[in-house]
């Protein structure tokens, strides 16, 4: 009872000192108090909760003149993702039109978070069940992330995280060629704008 | 008698309450963190990484939304040596007190060769200084974040015998080909390890 605050049942009334009864001596805690619920409310909303968290990311190293040239590889198992610019984005699995010998996939475009995700993780079972899964490679996709001068870093980001999410570890970071540069500005340009353009002119 | 237990009653013992609030108020004393006053504001992407960032040991690259590039290290008491190396390789000789002006700086704000002048300058002038000339240039002529990094790598091992972990933290609207000039600067010295920071995201 020796803490109490503001005097607790025995707390020296009247009578009780009347009779001369050696009390213990009291304090009054309750500036004390008071001064104590206001630093605890300041440091309450000053307290950052959310800390910054850091993403580890490791590169290759730049290819040395001796290295052994890599092993090719076969283009059934190889997502390709365009981070283009003004947040677009867009894939497709192994060649693109007018890639190559011609006869290549078309370029679908999806959007951030689940459309690239589930589109990534549809890809990526797929794979699991193709004759490209052995024993020692049972997730055989590879994706290579083809990033456009006029992306943003948070573009990049969020494709990695993605990969993270979808636990695809194997991927490149590579740039957008020039060629199929000219494959997204004519996409964005033909039939693809004319498909979406329909639902852009509602939304603008 | 029972009327008279009950006037008894009326009184609450506040103890516990007090006590939580006290074991409260050291908690929020103990965990608080105030910012650092930094050069300027930088709006970091979010994502769904989970790894706390080390509060030492570390060099962080910042870059912001125009693409303009800074460098800084954790390690106070190596910035002085750090400065005077890369003065030594710019033929430029600090005092002692820019030196002591420069320890204070979490981030190389501005290209060597304005450092001088940047700190001569009182604190409340050095931000429009550095929005006019800012940034650690990182082209290939003159690429200074190289340089920066090279001798904080080399100071340290001096010093402490260590590598530094290498962070960077850019705005999300940094330009893409900034960050890979930041990173080609970086494998070019075999850092190929590095971490971003980013926001906790709830996706």
């Amino acid at each position: 009872m020796a803490a109490d605050v503001g005097g607790g049942e025995d707390s020296g009334k009247g009578k009780k000192k009347g009779r001369g009864k050696k009390g213990t001596p009291r304090v009054d805690m309750t500036p004390m108090v008071d001064l104590g619920f206001l630093l605890l409310t300041f440091f309450i909303l000053t307290a950052t909760m959310d800390d910054p968290k850091s993403m580890p990311i490791v590169v290759p190293a730049d290819k040395e003149a001796n290295d052994p040239p890599q092993d090719p590889v076969a283009e059934s198992k190889v997502m390709n993702i365009i981070v283009s610019g003004e947040d677009r984005i867009y894939h497709y699995m192994g060649k693109t039109r007018g890639e190559g010998d011609g006869g290549g996939m078309e370029l679908q475009q999806v959007s951030y978070g689940k459309g690239i995700r589930d589109n990534v993780l549809k890809n990526k079972e797929r794979l699991k069940k193709s004759r490209f899964a052995t024993k020692d490679d049972p997730d055989p996709m590879i994706v290579m992330i083809k990033i456009a001068k006029d992306a943003r870093y948070a573009n990049m980001v969020d494709i990695i995280d993605e990969m993270n999410i979808t636990r695809q570890t194997k991927y490149m970071l590579i740039d957008l060629s020039k060629q199929e540069a000219e494959i997204v500005a004519d996409y964005e340009k033909g039939e693809g704008m004319a498909k979406s353009s329909v639902t852009k002119t509602l939304t603008e | 008698m029972k009327p008279k237990i009950a006037k008894k009653s009326t009184f609450i013992d506040m103890t516990p309450m007090v006590d939580l609030a006290f074991l409260l108020i050291t908690f929020f004393m103990l965990t608080v963190k105030f910012t650092k006053q930094e050069t300027e504001k930088i709006v970091i992407p979010g994502s769904t990484a989970q790894k706390t960032i080390p509060a030492r040991n570390l060099l962080i690259i910042y870059g912001n939304k125009e693409g303009k590039v800074r460098v800084g290290i954790t390690e106070q008491a190596q910035r002085d040596k750090w400065l005077l190396r890369m003065g030594d390789l710019y033929k430029i000789q600090f005092t002692p007190k820019e030196l002591e002006e420069f320890r204070l700086l979490n981030e190389v704000p501005v290209d060597i060769r304005k450092m001088k002048q940047y700190l001569g300058l009182p604190k409340e002038k050095r931000e429009a200084f550095y929005k006019q000339y800012g940034g650690v240039p990182l082209d290939s002529a003159d690429n200074q974040l190289d340089k920066w990094i090279f001798e904080a790598r080399i100071v340290n091992k001096q010093e402490a015998n260590e590598d530094y972990r290498i962070a960077i933290k850019a705005d999300k609207d940094m330009p893409y080909p900034v960050f890979k000039d930041i990173t080609g600067t970086l494998k070019k010295q075999r850092a190929n390890k590095f971490s971003l920071i980013t926001n906790k995201e709830g996706s």
